[in-house]
């Protein structure tokens, strides 16, 4: 009996190791077995831009020239692997002669991800290298310079990509690339996505239930006393959801780990009235001032980070603090937050989620809208990233390095650029009013989706924009217009809800953005810490063991029970932080922006030009 | 068989099993309820029944072709690696039972320290590349062929077998691999059952493998398919591409994403576990072959 | 216990090889494949751990690296009183994890021994399902239950006891270890009980027919026919659990159940070195970590074998 069942097993094993193997080899080819099936026969190559400075026009090789790319960090996630076949790409193969391969997709650890990469030699002909934190350029460059396996991009810039060497703004970077993000001078990546943008509400900013707002009468808030007061005000007039659930000031999810976990206080609230933490938690940057917070941030009292600790616990005491916040994960939270339950929160990208469900529940009355800033505090509006945004490398086992420049530099063109942020002319967008705006079909389109990435892999459109200069909230040099037409004026006012417009006719505007650029000092946030040269290793551990220490002793302050066991929990964590010589590690902190101050400062007189405000 | 009256001990047996099904079972129910209910209603009401019925996450998961694809890539990844595994383990645990063997005590060193030994990502990755197991479906099966904790529990139960059955056999002039075929296997049957569950389970819920070095669709596993999945929907990546705009139609929850992926992954080893039961029972079959 | 064979072939001298020899080679033949599997994946990857002693480039060849020598070991003591809970949290919650090692052997032996087969065969599988939950999907469940206002546990006490503060083990510094070990005991008892049940399956029924002719009750025949039968698995899994004391449950149960009111108690080697390591992207740091640890685990391995051989008479190895 053993021995038949044996034979059985052998000769299914066999049959198996045969329709594999035959897989594997059929799958050599390139297939692209991407949904490129739109009707993109009609208009595909009109463009009311004449590039005349572009080399590429004139000089499109006939054969096509095959490049891969590896878009890092919010690329889409479900690029067929292969030579792509969206509109856009179409037409950059037209214009550029280059088709773009795309070999991986991203993983949640992009930058483990380049790193395997790197160690075996295994890059893409583009790769991203850095960008997700400023702070990592200067490092993530110089590291992959080093490694042998990129090549340098003077020449290749000096001769394929002229809208990269004619427009100042662009050449500027690379001058700053050669010498902040190089071991020896040269030029070895190049810098995309960035800009100097504007947004439409605050990054980050004091998002309240407007309509209760409104049923108390618009009381001045003038600190966080009088939001503490008004929060409490607020939940006496709602204090369940319509399903019964209870409602609280606002919620955190520090189950979520030291750093991400702590993001609601550290981040989010001090991003809220105009600071931003550097990831350890002894230095914040002061957005109004342009500099470093003058203090160490941990062991004064006074700083944003424990303010933000203060305020939490006099939530707490106010029973305006869920409960929850100590132990849930972000997933918690945000299902919280969606279902109405939270009256404030700080970041504006969770603003989207809670409408969703006052709209369901037949409540579209309801709302969030940003407080202005306090007065001496400030609204982040914009965001200066001329230096940092993402940086791409070119690999030494590219075949066709010239290609790949012209790739690079077609994207830095009027025309390119429109096309990977906005799609294919014609398709997504049109002209309106001497204007880029999107099409009412798309608008249609777009509305009934919730599946983005696939609905671009359609249309074509924000798959590659990464490559391109500037990111989607920067307005376009060419034609005034955002990159990303979801910003335009146009298009937001069709969105505006209910409570936004109600806050606006309360401010006396007719933009949403007046009321932050009207209000108190509205300021822009700048990436000096892309300027930071790397931190020693005795450094970056003893940073690492304030964060975990931190991590471990902020609840021990937070639920304190009263004033007196604040203040012997507050002396306890003082007491505690002090091992590990705080000091030392902001004193880098203070020695690198002052090194980096003359030279950004220049760059931030030349962006604010275009800015309404000051 | 006498009829034994039942024993205090019985009753208690069957009160204690009782209470565990249902702490066992709890999870599991929940995540039943949770998966088949409408998304937005379950996260604001508690339900002991599905609220809002409906199949529709089971079909936002189904409905991609590339999951169909991806399960049979899991399931021969489960059924061939297991083979393999089960070929390699076995071999090696009786060889290394054999005193004459030379080396012996070193080889087996060698495979217990496997167990406590990690490179790291990169060399790992590295050494992968250089054998050529990009993109290879080898990769699902090579690694995990020679595996320590399989070998070590095997080998441990051949040792339980009485030596006189392989002494005579030898005697008759049995080689070493008809013994291991003849003999050895069909005694071992129980131990070799648990190592099939162990080794298909780790198959069929492996991913990282999968993530690191195969790139190739048609080569992506049913675990990793899913984990791309749970990824695109995060609710921070939605929100800050498109913050501030009106769906018409709301996205599920994360919560019941999760729990959706996770019942399609835990389904179907519940439909094929019970045919492997049978080799648990008490060897009341076996006991024959012993005997 | 007998261990193996003893050759019988006849000792003659012939011409040519000796047949012990040649049985010898033989066998050391066939294992050649397998171990040349086994160290082409596990030990060749090793050469990683030079990196622990260079400034590490990715991509670079080694001659362009610095030597960094035991700098980055030094980093991990560099933690000063931080590492010191640490390693206690590890090591508490190791033990806990090695002496709960006869958990599913009991069960085990408790499903044997249960009247009713159908419902023995039904606990057995139930009894698996949380295996196969991942540890984020088991803190979901967790939530459910005690979340402050909306868990189900804490709902229905306070319906019954308005006034009585709401429980929740996931927040409780003092019950830590103990959930922790709670937990992993339900995630992996019922699927690692398979083992043990193997292990009895294979016992000789006449045994127990022989024992109770000699008038051993049901607990005599557990102690004296079915314990014996498990021993010898049962003492090997501990001695390996032993040696992965470190490692205790696992990076991702620790990670997942973290929070600031616990993380002093469960920040275990693997999670702490995470975060120092993760925020720096430092390479050769994880390594000298990772290789630090693998050594000492294989020490302790060597001397959990030795005890074993003291206290038992038979070792691993």
């Amino acid at each position: 009996m053993a021995g038949k069942k044996k034979r059985v097993a052998m000769s299914a094993l066999f049959l198996a190791i045969l329709i594999v193997v035959a897989g594997c080899n059929s799958g050599q080819s390139n297939n692209s077995s991407s949904s490129g099936n739109s009707a993109a026969n009609t208009s595909a190559s009109a463009s009311s831009n004449a590039d005349t400075n572009s080399a590429t026009a004139s000089d499109a090789p006939k054969e096509k020239v095959k490049i891969s790319l590896f878009l890092g960090n919010g690329a889409n996630t479900k690029f067929p692997i292969g030579i792509q076949t969206d509109p856009v790409a179409k037409i950059i193969e037209e214009k550029t002669g280059v088709q773009i391969e795309i070999t991986r997709n991203p993983q949640k650890d992009v930058a483990a991800q380049v790193n395997t990469m790197l160690a075996s030699g295994d890059l893409d002909d583009i790769t991203y290298v850095a960008g997700d934190y400023s702070q990592d350029i200067a490092k993530n460059v110089t590291a992959a310079a080093k490694s042998g396996q990129i090549i340098p991009l003077d020449d290749l810039v000096a001769k394929y990509a002229p809208d990269i060497m004619n427009n100042p703004v662009l050449k500027a970077r690379t001058e700053f690339n050669k010498k902040y993000a190089s071991p020896d001078g040269q030029l070895w990546s190049i810098t995309t996505y960035g800009g100097t943008t504007l947004e439409t509400r605050p990054s980050d900013g004091i998002f309240i239930r407007w309509d209760l707002y409104k049923q108390l009468g618009y009381p001045q808030i003038n600190n966080d006393d009088d939001l503490i007061k008004l929060l409490s005000d607020m939940k006496k007039l709602e204090p369940k959801t319509k399903e019964g659930k209870p409602v609280y000031g606002v919620g955190g999810w520090f189950g979520e780990g030291s750093g991400w976990g702590e993001a609601l206080f550290r981040y989010g609230y001090a991003w809220s009235r105009g600071y931003y933490g550097y990831p350890d938690l002894v230095a914040y940057y002061d957005a109004v001032n342009r500099d470093l917070y003058a203090k160490n941030a941990i062991t004064d009292t006074d700083s944003p980070y424990w303010n933000g600790l203060r305020f939490a616990y006099k939530l707490n005491q106010a029973g305006l603090l869920d409960p929850d916040s100590a132990t849930q994960h972000y997933d918690q939270a945000d299902e919280k937050l969606k279902n109405g339950q939270y009256l404030m929160f700080f970041s504006g990208w969770q603003l989207g989620e809670p409408a969703n469900y006052f709209k369901s529940v037949g409540e579209e009355y309801k709302g969030y809208v940003a407080l202005p800033a306090f007065q001496g505090h400030g609204n982040i509006q914009a965001m200066v990233n001329e230096t940092s945004g993402y940086q791409y490398v070119i690999s030494k086992n590219c075949k066709n390095p010239e290609a790949a420049m012209r790739l690079i530099n077609f994207l830095s063109t009027p025309e390119g650029s429109r096309l990977v942020n906005s799609g294919v002319e014609g398709q997504t967008w049109e002209m309106k009013d001497g204007k880029p705006a999107y099409t009412d079909a798309y608008v249609q389109e777009s509305q009934s989706t919730s599946d983005w990435e696939s609905t671009n892999l359609q249309t074509g459109l924000s798959l590659y924009n990464l490559l391109s200069p500037w990111s989607g909230n920067v307005i376009s040099p060419f034609d005034k217009a955002y990159f990303n037409l979801n910003m335009e004026p146009g298009y937001i006012s069709k969105n505006y809800s209910d409570v936004e417009i109600d806050a606006m006719a309360h401010y006396g505007v007719q933009n949403l953005t007046d009321i932050y650029l009207n209000s108190a000092k509205t300021v822009m946030f700048i990436n000096y810490d892309s300027l930071f040269q790397p931190m020693s290793d005795e450094l970056k551990t003893a940073a690492a063991n304030i964060n975990s220490y931190a991590y471990k002793n902020e609840f021990k302050v937070i639920f304190a029970k009263n004033d007196d066991q604040f203040a012997k929990a507050q002396k306890s964590f003082l007491d505690g932080v002090a091992k590990f010589k705080p000091d030392e590690v902001y004193n880098y902190y203070k020695t690198e922006m002052a090194k980096a101050k003359p030279v950004m400062d220049p760059i931030i007189n030349e962006a604010e030009k275009n800015y309404p405000f000051k | 068989m006498i009829h034994k009256k039942l024993t205090l001990f019985d009753g208690v047996m069957n009160v204690v099993s009782v209470v565990l099904i249902i702490v066992f079972l709890f999870p599991f129910y929940y995540m039943l309820v949770y998966s088949l209910s409408d998304s937005q209603m379950i996260s604001r009401h508690l339900s002991f029944v599905p609220i809002g019925f409906t199949f529709q996450n089971y079909v936002d998961i189904l409905n991609s072709p590339e999951i169909v694809k991806a399960f049979i890539v899991s399931a021969m990844r489960a059924v061939i690696g297991t083979v393999i595994t089960l070929i390699c383990c076995t071999s090696v645990a009786y060889f290394v039972t054999k005193k004459e063997l030379p080396m012996r005590k070193t080889m087996y060193r060698l495979i217990v320290m496997t167990m406590y030994l990690s490179a790291g990502i990169i060399p790992w990755y590295i050494t992968m590349m250089k054998y050529g197991l990009k993109n290879n479906f080898l990769l699902y099966i090579l690694p995990s062929a020679v595996s320590a904790y399989f070998i070590i529990l095997i080998k441990t139960y051949i040792e339980s077998i009485p030596s006189s059955l392989e002494e005579s056999a030898s005697v008759d002039g049995a080689g070493i691999l008809v013994i291991l075929v003849r003999i050895i296997f069909p005694l071992c049957l129980p131990i070799i059952a648990a190592v099939t569950v162990f080794s298909a389970v780790n198959q069929w819920n492996s991913w990282w493998d999968n993530m690191m070095l195969v790139f190739k669709p048609n080569l992506k596993t049913l675990q990793y398919a899913l984990y791309q999945y749970l990824q695109m929907a995060s609710p921070r990546i939605t929100s800050i591409q498109h913050a501030g705009e009106l769906l018409n139609r709301v996205p599920p929850n994360a919560n019941t994403i999760k729990i959706t992926i996770s019942m399609v992954t835990i389904i179907p080893i519940f439909v094929v576990y019970p045919f492997m039961q049978k080799y648990f029972i008490n060897g009341i079959m076996l006991g024959a072959v012993k005997g | 216990m007998d261990t193996g064979i003893s050759t019988s072939v006849p000792e003659r001298t012939r011409r040519g090889i000796n047949p012990k020899t040649k049985h010898k080679l033989k066998l050391f033949a066939l294992m050649t494949p397998f171990m040349a599997l086994l160290i082409a994946f596990n030990y060749v990857p090793l050469f990683g751990w030079v990196y622990a002693f260079f400034n590490y480039i990715p991509g670079a060849p080694l001659s362009q690296m610095e030597f960094a020598g035991l700098s980055y070991f030094k980093t991990i003591f560099a933690g000063g009183s931080e590492l010191i809970p640490v390693l206690r949290n590890t090591l508490v919650l190791g033990f806990l994890i090695v002496i709960t090692i006869p958990v599913p052997a009991i069960f085990a032996i408790l499903l044997n021994e249960m009247r009713s087969k159908t419902l023995s065969k039904i606990v057995q599988t139930v009894s698996t399902l949380p295996y196969f939950l991942s540890y984020v999907l088991i803190f979901a469940v967790m939530f459910f239950l005690f979340s402050n206002d909306s868990g189900l546990v804490n709902t229905l006490l306070h319906r019954f006891r308005p006034d009585s503060p709401s429980v929740n083990p996931m927040a409780s510094s003092t019950w830590a270890w103990g959930f922790q070990t709670l937990l992993h005991l339900i995630k992996t008892s019922g699927f690692n009980a398979i083992i043990y049940i193997a292990a009895i399956a294979g016992i000789d029924r006449e045994q127990y027919d022989a024992a109770e002719v000699d008038g051993a009750g049901r607990f005599q025949r557990i102690w004296h026919v079915t314990v014996p039968g498990i021993v010898p698995t049962l003492f090997v899994l501990l001695v390996l659990s032993i040696a992965n004391v470190l490692t205790a449950s696992g990076f991702d149960q620790y990670y997942v159940f973290t929070n600031p009111l616990v993380a002093d108690k469960i920040d275990v080697i693997d999670t702490y070195s995470y975060t120092i390591g993760i925020t720096q992207n430092n390479y050769a740091f994880a390594t000298a970590i990772g290789m630090s640890k693998s050594l000492v685990s294989i020490l302790i391995l060597f001397a959990a074998n030795f005890l074993s051989k003291i206290v038992r008479g038979t070792s691993l190895f």
